[in-house]
């Protein structure tokens, strides 16, 4: 039975043509709807003011389809309730209404086609004849394209939602770049401050390059013990009243397992070498890392002894974990600090000592080993002119547990020139200064319960005892020849000693620590110093330029 | 009298001049081997075999007499480390001694697989033995004694593209690539990938629902 579609049927639902019906003949390729008057379906101008003027078209598809589509209208197109854009085919009995609220009418076909998914009706298959005589049900929807369009349909949604699933996968199972990334980080902070600090030695504290940056002022240890990394680890310090926040070291990462270490090398303003007197200070830590994308911090305060510019502590370890003389001498490197041979009082001091004492010659030119014991002899003899008076070895570390003499009140060559009184280990310091303001190469020896001073010449030593004056030394008041050849003899058991590795006999090679970063304090001009010294070397003067018996007996020899 | 106490001064003078020339001693040489972890910790061990003299000297500055002082002296000159477990084993019958610590922050991991390793090595030019070793020597000055040290340090298997450099401070650096661990896990550290692919599977997962939805209406 054939069944030919042979036109169109409008059927109106509501507007202003509500309850009408207008038909179309099949042959029509398209109906055109609008205000429009060339439109087929054509509505009033005046008053279906929702329906734009080529609102929509219904177009008969090459393929025996039949299609609407929306002409970019105002108010859109909805067939069966849903609002469509672009094209959408239309099959006979859906509702089409233009705009929200607008008129609305049934597309139809007559005869309707009979769709060939009914296995019951039978029907006739005309050989295809042309352009569009393809009124032939088959022709109108084919029954392998409906099965394809079907399939279509629900291949996407399936697609999308294997999609999810596989993105879902790879985002759980994804392989990460840095091992045991998994989780936190978890930060264990450890820090090993200095108890206390010698303001003599703040270009020390200051330097990481001196003495191999033995002597940091405090020591962060940072680990990560969690098992995820930590980054932008930054570690800041400040000291209230001497140093702002300053940033000590910065770490991109710190891995699980993994841990940095951050010396602090503070850098205290000079004004510290004023301090006369001992006062408690604090150093204050922060340390930020992010963790897990969030940034956390800590902080820490941590109390300590600045100690006045005159104190000398002989060393830095723990009293109860001082069990051997070298540990008592822990800071011997650090003496250096107090020989301060750029001061402009010991260099107006050496240069009255030359002139007064060795009738203007002078030792520094020379890697002579006698001129230079001229000019060690020469300088003990300017402090025996001058009365200079050894104040014994009080203060000075006498035996192992000697708590109290780990630490001392060192005068500064200056204050020894100008008070003219010393210990062994300032008047030590006094000869250093003296030395090096020459250009020799002071050493300092020390032996259990007392140091003295000498100098390093073509790699050799030579030693004076300086004590041999006034005081609590020898007994008597020595000559220069006297205090020299003592300073020898011990020089000789000092060697003896050393080299058998007996405790408490070191040395300390000024200017090597000099050259190892270990600067001296910087001291400014004193007037008032300047006129002491005038005085003693008024004194000086007074036995004429020194006489060496060396020289006669070398003569003799 | 005097010319007495200048010459015996003199005298004195001379023979420690004369005994400094002969005082060229045999210096210690000691071996010390360095093992990297794939965390940037590292396990030191050093040994050294001494003579007669070498070996009273050692023990009452640093030895079985002040072990002590050793252990500070070592934390001292390594002050860019962290130094911990510290033992010393000392043989007496053989005038020798093994001494092993472990040091927190030899290397810093500075992302992409590149890490940076600083040992507390100056004034010596490290020798690169094989694709994950090398070797220095040091000579250091202990007072009345030189001291050699025969050094050589092994980083983990799997660093490649090893290379010396120095810093600011002169000391030697050591960079090289080595691929971290590769493990399966859930998403980075901060979680990021698995939020990122919970919001894109979400959204498909709508995109589908939607589709689904709009097909069994028509």
């Amino acid at each position: 039975m054939e069944r030919t579609v042979k036109q169109y049927q409008i059927k109106y639902k509501g507007g202003t043509k509500a309850n009408q019906m207008e038909t179309f003949d099949f042959t029509l390729p398209e109906l055109r709807i609008g205000r429009d008057p060339q439109s087929e379906i054509r509505f009033d101008p005046e008053r279906e003011l929702v329906v734009s003027r080529q609102h929509a078209r219904i177009v008969r598809q090459p393929d025996g389809r039949i299609t609407i589509e929306d002409n970019r209208s105002r108010n859109g197109l909805y067939v069966n309730g849903r609002r469509i854009t672009g094209s959408t085919e239309l099959s006979p009995g859906d509702e089409v209404q233009l705009g929200n609220n607008g008129p609305t009418f049934i597309f139809d076909l007559d005869p309707r086609p009979v769709p060939v998914a009914m296995p019951t009706q039978v029907i006739d298959i005309p050989s295809p004849t042309g352009v569009f005589d393809a009124q032939q049900v088959m022709d109108y929807v084919p029954a392998g394209r409906q099965r394809a369009k079907t399939i279509g349909w629900f291949a996407i949604p399936v697609v999308f939602l294997l999609a999810a699933a596989a993105v879902l996968w790879m985002g759980f199972t994804r392989e990460t770049a840095v091992s045991k990334m998994v989780g936190d980080g978890e930060l264990d902070i450890q820090i090993f401050p200095l108890q206390a600090m010698m303001p003599a030695a703040y270009k020390v504290y200051a330097n990481p390059m001196a003495l191999d940056g033995r002597f940091y002022f405090c020591k962060v240890v940072v680990d990560n013990k969690g098992s995820g990394e930590l980054q932008d680890v930054k570690v800041d310090y400040s000291v209230p009243g001497y140093i702002d926040w300053t940033t000590a070291d910065e770490i991109r990462y710190i891995l699980p397992g993994g841990a940095s270490v951050v010396a602090i090398y503070p850098q205290f303003p000079q004004r510290v070498v004023e301090k006369t007197t001992q006062s408690s200070e604090r150093m204050q830590i922060r340390i930020t890392y992010m963790n897990s994308g969030k940034l956390e911090k800590y902080e820490k305060t941590y109390p300590f002894q600045m100690l006045s510019r005159n104190d000398y502590m002989y060393t830095n370890i723990p009293v109860n974990e001082i069990r051997g003389q070298q540990d008592m001498e822990d800071n011997n490197d650090l003496a250096p600090v107090f020989i301060t041979p750029q001061d402009p009082i010991v260099k107006y001091y050496t240069q009255q000592v030359q002139e007064k004492v060795l009738g203007g010659a002078t030792a520094g030119v020379s890697q002579n080993p006698q001129e230079v014991v001229r000019f060690m002899m020469g300088v003990y003899e300017a402090t025996r002119r001058t009365g200079m008076v050894y104040s014994g070895t009080s203060g000075a570390q006498q035996e192992i547990g000697d708590i109290v003499s780990t630490q001392q009140k060192v005068r500064l060559p200056r204050e020894v020139i100008t008070g003219n009184t010393g210990l062994c280990i300032e008047m030590a310091f006094l000869y250093a200064s003296v030395f090096a303001s020459e250009g020799l190469d002071p050493v300092i020896f020390f032996v259990p319960g007392h140091a003295y001073p000498g100098v390093r010449v073509n790699g050799q030593y030579l030693a004076i005892e300086a004590t041999a004056v006034g005081g609590a030394g020898l007994g008597y008041i020595a000559t220069a020849d006297q205090a020299f050849e003592t300073g020898m003899k011990q020089l000789n058991e000092f060697m003896q000693k050393a080299q058998q590795g007996a405790p408490g006999y070191s040395l300390i090679d000024v200017k090597q620590l000099i050259n190892s970063g270990v600067h001296p304090m910087e001291l400014t001009d004193d007037n008032f110093m300047r006129i002491k010294v005038d005085q003693l070397a008024q004194r000086m003067a007074l036995g004429g330029p020194l006489v060496f018996q060396q020289q006669q007996t070398q003569q003799q020899l | 009298m005097k010319n007495l106490v200048a010459l015996i001064a003199l005298v004195v003078v001379t023979t420690l001049l004369a005994m400094g020339q002969q005082t060229v001693k045999e210096p210690l040489i000691f071996n010390s081997e360095a093992h990297i972890d794939s965390a940037g910790n590292a396990t030191f061990v050093i040994s050294g075999k001494l003579n007669a003299m070498q070996w009273q000297w050692w023990n009452y500055s640093y030895g079985a007499g002040n072990a002590s002082n050793l252990k500070r002296n070592i934390e001292k000159s390594l002050s860019s480390l962290y130094l911990f477990d510290f033992k010393y084993e000392p043989n007496e019958m053989d005038r020798s001694f093994r001494l092993t610590y472990k040091a927190k922050g030899v290397v810093r991991y500075l992302g992409k697989d590149n890490w940076l390793a600083e040992l507390g090595l100056r004034e010596t030019q490290p020798i690169k033995i094989t694709e994950n070793s090398f070797t220095a020597t040091l000579s250091q000055n202990m007072g009345y004694n030189v001291l050699q040290t025969n050094m050589r340090v092994t980083l983990p298997a799997d660093v490649t593209g090893m290379e010396f450099d120095k810093d600011e401070f002169n000391y030697v650096t050591i960079q090289y690539k080595r691929p971290t661990e590769r493990v399966t896990t859930v998403g980075d550290a901060g979680m990021k990938t698995a939020g990122y692919s919970l919001l894109g599977a979400a959204l498909l997962s709508m995109a589908g629902v939607v589709l689904l939805r709009k097909q069994s209406h028509s």
